[in-house]
C-alpha cells in the first residue's frame, strides 16, 4: 500500500538581503497510512515548515509531496482550499480558535465547507467534541476554557470533517505535563480507534514518545528516525532516505 | 517621574496609519470652519472698518437698507439743501448727494441672471467717497448724459459691462465710460446720473441721501432731531453704522453654520480620536504595567496619552489649515441678504483664523484622549500584566 | 464560496466600544449630511413642483421695479390667458423684523382658482374641515366667501398659526417697510382661512391678503400711493402652450413703459434660488468634506479591526476556505458597520425634522428630509463602508496563511 505522506527530495529557501537561507534541504520522508508520527529537532530546524508545506499552507522551491496520493506541490493555488477541507485537519500551538465563536462554532467551521445539511453538520460537531469530552461545553466561548480545553476543542474542529491527515504543530506547547498527556492521549486514541494518519511536531520528549515513530529534523535534513515499541530504536539518516526512495 | 515627549511621538509613528486618519478627521472638521469663516471674513472685509465716522446716511424711517428706503424729489431736496449739520466745500455747495439704488438684473459672462446694484449719483458723490474710490480706465462720466461707469468686477463678471459698450436699461441705451475699483462693496456697482437713471427706469424715488458733516457734528442728535421731522422724517446713521449694518443676515447666517457645522463634525472628531486613542491604550496595556511597575506615576501616564492625543489634533489643525490655504484670496460672489445683490469678494483667511482654527483642532484632540488617557492612568498594573 | 457570516455581528459586538464609536460618529456626520442635502433638494424641489403651467410677467429690469397697474388688462387680453392675477410683496413685520414672514397682497378674486393645485384650506371661519362635519368643499367656500366679504381678510399657512398661536378670527397689525402708512400706524389684517400647502413651491408661512385693500391704503393713507404691480401670475388656457403666451406678453411690452420678463413659475423659482448665491455648490462643497470625515472613522476602524484579524484569516484558511473569505468579512463588517451608523444618522435627521425646520424658520420654511435624500445618504453610508472596507479586505486576503499564523492577534 501505498504512503499516506510522501515528502520527495523538497527543498525550501529563504531569501533575507541577498542571503539564502535553505530551510528544507533535499528533504525526503513518508508517513504510512494509519501512522501516528511526531517531528522533531532543534528549533529552526524546518519542523513547522515541512508540516505547512504537507498541509498545502506553504510552498516549496523544489521537490514533490504527495499526500492520500494527490501531488500538493503541483495542485493549482486555487483548488488547494477545497483540497485542504477534505483532507487536512490542523491543529496549532496558539491562536487555533476564533475568540467569537463558542466551541460548537468553532467546530462547525470546517464543516460549513462540506455539503452536510445544517443538522447533520450540528450532530458531526457534537460527535466530534465528544470524542474530545467537551459536549458540555459547546456553549463556551474560547476566552471561557483552559488551554488544555481549548487545545482539545481544536482537535474536536481538525477531526469534525472527518479528514485523512491531522497536522499538529506544537500542540502541547502551551500545557503542562498533565493536560500535554491528555492531548497526545487523545491523539493516540483517534490514531488507533478511528485510524486517523497523525503528524505532531513537539519539543516534548515524553510526548514524542506517545507516537509509534519520531523523525529528527536538524536544518532541514531527516538526521535518523526513532521507531518507538521495537528494540532497534534508531535508525541512521541513510536508512531514512532508504525508506523515502523506495 | 514623568515620560518623556518622545515616548507619545513614538506612539503615533508606530501607529501612524490610525493617527493619520483621526487627524484627518479632525482636519476636515477644522477645514470647513476656516472655509466658512474665511468667506464671512472676506464678506465683512468689504464693509467692516470702511465707514467714515463723519458721513452721514439719511434712510427712511424703519429702513435698513437702500433698497427699503425712499425720498420724493422734494424731500430729498429739503435734506440736500436745508440741513445745517452737512458740510460744504470751497464754493459752498453743500458736500451731499442724492443717489438712487436699484438691485437690476444683469446677464453674467458666465451665464445666468444675477443682482447688480445700479447707482444713480450726482456730482458729489464721487468727491464723498475720497480715496476709496479710483478710476482705473476711461473717464469718470459727464453729468446730464446717458454715461455710466461701472465697478471693476461687475466690468469683468457681466455682459455689455466693458468699456465702451453699450448697457441697456430698460429702454434707454446707457455708454459705458469708465471702470473704477472701491475698495468696499460700491466696488461691485454701476453708478450713473441719478436723474437719467430715474427717467429711464421710470421711476421717482431717491433712495438715500448722503453727506459729509461738518466737524463736531453728534450724529445722534442730528439723527433724534430727524426722527420724527414733520417735513421729512428720516433715519440718520453713521456710514460707520450703516454699513455694519449690511451684512447682518449673510454674516449670521455664515457664523451660524460654520458653528452648527464645527459642533457636529467636531463630535464625530472626538468620538473618532478617543477611538484610535482607546485602542492605543489598549495595544500599549502591557507595558503600562511595567511603567507603572517601574515607578512611573499615573499622572505621567495620563499626560503621555493626552500628549498623544494633543499632537493627533495640531497634526489635523495643520492639515485642516493645509486644506483650506490654497482657497485664500480666491475670488467668489455670494447674495448679499440685506441688499439683496450680488458681491464679490475673496476668501480671506487671516492668522487670526488660522490660530482659531488649531486652537480647534487640539482642544477635539485633547477632548478625545482625556477618557482613554484617563483609562489608562486607572489601569492597576497586575491587570495590566494579564493582559497579553 | 462559503462565508461564515455569523463572524460579522460577533466582531461588531466583540469590539462594542469601538464599534459604538464609530456608529456614533458615523451617526452624527450622517445626519449632518442629510441636514445639507436637505437644504439644497427643498430649494430643488421647490423650483421642479412649481406649475409650468403659470407664467409670471414682470420687469425686465430689476425684481424690484414694479410693472404698471394698466397692465392687467393688456395681460388678460393676450390670446392663451386665462387669468392674471396681481402680486405684491408687502415686505411688513409683525411684533418685530426678526419675526420674518412673507406677505402678499394678490387680486383674491382669482387666487383661490389658480392656486387651487398648490394649497388647501383647511380651516374657516366657521371652523377646521371636519369640525361639526364641515367638508373641504364647504370650509374653501366658506373662505373664499370670507375673503370677498371682508376688505381687510388675509388667509395665512399652518406654519404662522403654529409660531404665532394666531386663530382664525383674530386682528392681526403689521408695520410694513416698503408701504408705511402716513401716519405710522399699523395696516390690520383679519385671518379668515387657514391654508396647507400641497407643493414643494408652496410655504406654509406666507400671509395673503387682498389687493384691493393694499391699494387703496396705500393711496388714501400711505406715505405714497400704489404705483405698481410686483409680479402679475398668469394661467395658460387649455390649448395654448405657455412658452408662446409668455413671448406675446413679453412682445406686448418690448417698447415699454416697463419692458417685461415672462418666466414660467419654475424658471422664476430656478432664478431666485440661483440668486441666493450658490447655495448647492457651497453645500456639497461641505457635504463632501462631511463625507470624506465619515470615511476616515470609518476607515480607522477597519483598519483597527484588520490588524487584529489576521490570526484569524490564517485559521479560516488552513481550516479550507478560500483566500478570498477574511476579505468578505472585512468588506461585510465595514459595510453592516457603515449603515448601522448611517442608519442611525438618518433616523435622526428625520427625527429632528421639525425642530430644524423651525430653526430654519424664515429662511427654508419647507425644510424636510425627503425620502430621496434618506436614500442619498444611505447610499453614501453603503458607498464609504465598501470603499473603507476594500483595503483590509484584499489586504487580509493576499496574507500567505503561514503569515497570517505568525502574526499576533
Ligand atoms: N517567512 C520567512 N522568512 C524568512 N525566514 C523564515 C520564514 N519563515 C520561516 N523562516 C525560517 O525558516 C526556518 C525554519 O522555520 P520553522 O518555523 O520551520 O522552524 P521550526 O523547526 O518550526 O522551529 P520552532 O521549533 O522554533 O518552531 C527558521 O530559521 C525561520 O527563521
Ligand atoms: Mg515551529
Amino acid at each position: 500500500m501505498s504512503h499516506m505522506i510522501n515528502v520527495d527530495n523538497v527543498t525550501k529557501r529563504y531569501e533575507r538581503g541577498g542571503e539564502v537561507l535553505t530551510v528544507l534541504d533535499n528533504l525526503c520522508l513518508t508517513v504510512d497510512q494509519g501512522d501516528f508520527v511526531s517531528l522533531m529537532g532543534p528549533s529552526g530546524s524546518g519542523k513547522t515548515t515541512i508540516l505547512n508545506c504537507v498541509g498545502g499552507i506553504d510552498t516549496v522551491d523544489a521537490g514533490t509531496i504527495t499526500v492520500n496520493g494527490e501531488d500538493v506541490t503541483t495542485m493549482p493555488q486555487r483548488r488547494l482550499p477545497d483540497w485542504r477541507a477534505q483532507n487536512i485537519g490542523f491543529v496549532f500551538q496558539s491562536f487555533n480558535l476564533v475568540p467569537v465563536l463558542t466551541a460548537m462554532e468553532n467546530v462547525i467551521l470546517p464543516l460549513q465547507l462540506t455539503p452536510l445539511s445544517r443538522k447533520e453538520r450540528k450532530a458531526q460537531a457534537i460527535f466530534a467534541l465528544e470524542i474530545v469530552g467537551l459536549a458540555d461545553r459547546m456553549g463556551h466561548r474560547p476566552s471561557q476554557l483552559s488551554g488544555g480545553q481549548e487545545q482539545r476543542v481544536a482537535i474536536a474542529r481538525a477531526i469534525a470533517t472527518d479528514p485523512a491527515v491531522i497536522l499538529a504543530d506544537e500542540p502541547t506547547g502551551d500545557l503542562d505535563r498533565e493536560n500535554a498527556n491528555a492531548i497526545m492521549e487523545l491523539l493516540q486514541r483517534l490514531n488507533t480507534e478511528l485510524g486517523k494518519t497523525i503528524v505532531v511536531v513537539t519539543h516534548d520528549h515524553v510526548a514524542a514518545e506517545m507516537t509509534k515513530r519520531i523523525l529528527h529534523l536538524d536544518k532541514g535534513v531527516l538526521e535518523r528516525t526513532e521507531v518507538m515499541g521495537t528494540a532497534a530504536a534508531g535508525a541512521s539518516a541513510g536508512a531514512a532516505s532508504g525508506t523515502a526512495a523506495s | 517621574m514623568a515620560l518623556p515627549i518622545n515616548y507619545s511621538v513614538r506612539n503615533i509613528s508606530v501607529r501612524w496609519a490610525s493617527s493619520l486618519f483621526t487627524a484627518l478627521g479632525i482636519a476636515m472638521t477644522v477645514a470647513v470652519f476656516a472655509g466658512v469663516i474665511s468667506l464671512q471674513e472676506g464678506f465683512e472685509q468689504l464693509y467692516r472698518e470702511r465707514g467714515r465716522p463723519d458721513v452721514a446716511i439719511y434712510l427712511r424711517p424703519g429702513a435698513n437698507s437702500e433698497g427699503e428706503s425712499a425720498f420724493s424729489r422734494e424731500r430729498a431736496n429739503i435734506l440736500l439743501k436745508e440741513r445745517p449739520e452737512i458740510a460744504v466745500d470751497a464754493q459752498g455747495h453743500p458736500l451731499a448727494a442724492a443717489e438712487t439704488f436699484l438691485a437690476a438684473y444683469m446677464e453674467q459672462v458666465i451665464g445666468g441672471n444675477t443682482n447688480v446694484p445700479l447707482r444713480g449719483i450726482q456730482p458729489a458723490s464721487i468727491a464723498l467717497q475720497g480715496d476709496a474710490l479710483q478710476l482705473v480706465e476711461g473717464r469718470w462720466l459727464e453729468f446730464g448724459t446717458d454715461e455710466v461707469v461701472v465697478g471693476q468686477p461687475v466690468s469683468e463678471r457681466m455682459v455689455d459691462c466693458a468699456l465702451g459698450d453699450t448697457l441697456v436699461l430698460n429702454m434707454t441705451p446707457f455708454k459705458v465710460v469708465g471702470v473704477f475699483t472701491h475698495a468696499g462693496a460700491e466696488g461691485g456697482e454701476v453708478w450713473g446720473d441719478a436723474e437719467r437713471m430715474l427717467e429711464a427706469l421710470d421711476r421717482s424715488y431717491f433712495q438715500r441721501v448722503i453727506a459729509r458733516l461738518k466737524p463736531g457734528t453728534d450724529i445722534e442728535t442730528v439723527a433724534a432731531e430727524l426722527e420724527d421731522d414733520a417735513r421729512v422724517p428720516a433715519k440718520v446713521l453713521s456710514e460707520v453704522e450703516y454699513l455694519a449694518a449690511q451684512t447682518t443676515y449673510l454674516s449670521g447666517v455664515l457664523e451660524g453654520l460654520a458653528m452648527i457645522l464645527t459642533v457636529i463634525m467636531g463630535v464625530a472628531a472626538v468620538l473618532g480620536s478617543m477611538n484610535t486613542m482607546l485602542a492605543s491604550v489598549g495595544a500599549r496595556t502591557h507595558e503600562i504595567g511595567v511603567l507603572l511597575a517601574v515607578g512611573y506615576s499615573r499622572f505621567s501616564i495620563f499626560m503621555a496619552f493626552l500628549i498623544e492625543s494633543a499632537f493627533i489634533g495640531a497634526l489635523g489643525g495643520a492639515l485642516g489649515v493645509l486644506i483650506v490655504l490654497p482657497f485664500d484670496g480666491l475670488q467668489t460672489g455670494l447674495m448679499n441678504w440685506n441688499t439683496f445683490t450680488d458681491v464679490s469678494f475673496a476668501f480671506t483667511i487671516t492668522p487670526k483664523l488660522i490660530m482659531t482654527s488649531f486652537v480647534i483642532a487640539f482642544v477635539l484632540g485633547i477632548v478625545g484622549g482625556t477618557l482613554p488617557a484617563a483609562r489608562a492612568a486607572a489601569l492597576k498594573p497586575v491587570e495590566a500584566f494579564r493582559a497579553a | 464560496m462559503r462565508t461564515p457570516w455569523r463572524l460579522v455581528p460577533r466582531h461588531l459586538r466583540a469590539h462594542w466600544v469601538r464599534t459604538g464609536l464609530t456608529a456614533a460618529a458615523m451617526m452624527v456626520a450622517v445626519f449632518l449630511l442629510c441636514f445639507l442635502m436637505s437644504i439644497v433638494t427643498v430649494l430643488e424641489k421647490a423650483v421642479s413642483e412649481s406649475s409650468a403651467n403659470r407664467v409670471v410677467p414682470q420687469s425686465a429690469v430689476s425684481l424690484f421695479v414694479e410693472l404698471p397697474l394698466d397692465y392687467h388688462g393688456k395681460i388678460a387680453a393676450v390670446p392663451g390667458v386665462e387669468n392674471v392675477a396681481k402680486f405684491q410683496w408687502f415686505g411688513g413685520y409683525y411684533r418685530t423684523p426678526e419675526d420674518f414672514f412673507a406677505q402678499f397682497a394678490v387680486s383674491h378674486e382669482v387666487f383661490f382658482d389658480m392656486y387651487e393645485r398648490d394649497m388647501r384650506l383647511v380651516e374657516g371661519p366657521n371652523g377646521p374641515v371636519g369640525a361639526s362635519g364641515l367638508s373641504a368643499d364647504e370650509v374653501s367656500a366658506q373662505v373664499i366667501q370670507a375673503m370677498s366679504d371682508n376688505r381687510r381678510a388675509a388667509i395665512v399657512g399652518q406654519g404662522l398659526i403654529r409660531d404665532f398661536e394666531w386663530k382664525v378670527g383674530d386682528l392681526i397689525p403689521m408695520q410694513s417697510v416698503f408701504v408705511p402708512k402716513a401716519d405710522g400706524s399699523a395696516w390690520e389684517f383679519e385671518v379668515v382661512g387657514v391654508y396647507e400647502p400641497l407643493k414643494a413651491n408652496f410655504d406654509d408661512r406666507t400671509m395673503f391678503f387682498r389687493w384691493d385693500y393694499y391699494e387703496e391704503t396705500c393711496n388714501n393713507a400711505g406715505d405714497m400711493p400704489a404705483t405698481g404691480v410686483g409680479t402679475y401670475s398668469v394661467t395658460i388656457e387649455e390649448g395654448y402652450e405657455s412658452g408662446e403666451v409668455a413671448a406675446r406678453i413679453d412682445a406686448l411690452f418690448a417698447n415699454g413703459p416697463q419692458r417685461t420678463w415672462t418666466p414660467t413659475e419654475a424658471v422664476f423659482q430656478a432664478t431666485f434660488v440661483a440668486m441666493l448665491g450658490n447655495v448647492p455648490l457651497f453645500v456639497s462643497t461641505i457635504g463632501g468634506a462631511v463625507a470624506f470625515a465619515i470615511f476616515f472613522s470609518v476607515v480607522n476602524t477597519m483598519l483597527m479591526a484588520a490588524r487584529q484579524r489576521s490570526s484569524e484569516a490564517g485559521i479560516l484558511k488552513a481550516l479550507g476556505f478560500r483566500n478570498g473569505v477574511m476579505g468578505r468579512l472585512m468588506l461585510a463588517e465595514s459595510i453592516l458597520l457603515s449603515l448601522v451608523g448611517g442608519g442611525l444618522g438618518v433616523s435622526l435627521a428625520i427625527a429632528t425634522q421639525e425642530p430644524f425646520r423651525q430653526m430654519l424658520g424664515a429662511m427654508l420654511p419647507q425644510y424636510a428630509v425627503l425620502n430621496e435624500t434618506a436614500m442619498i445618504a444611505l447610499g453614501v453610508s453603503l458607498l464609504i463602508g465598501v470603499i473603507a472596507g476594500i483595503g483590509p479586505a484584499v489586504t487580509l486576503s493576499r496574507l500567505k496563511v503561514t503569515d497570517a499564523l505568525r502574526s499576533e492577534g
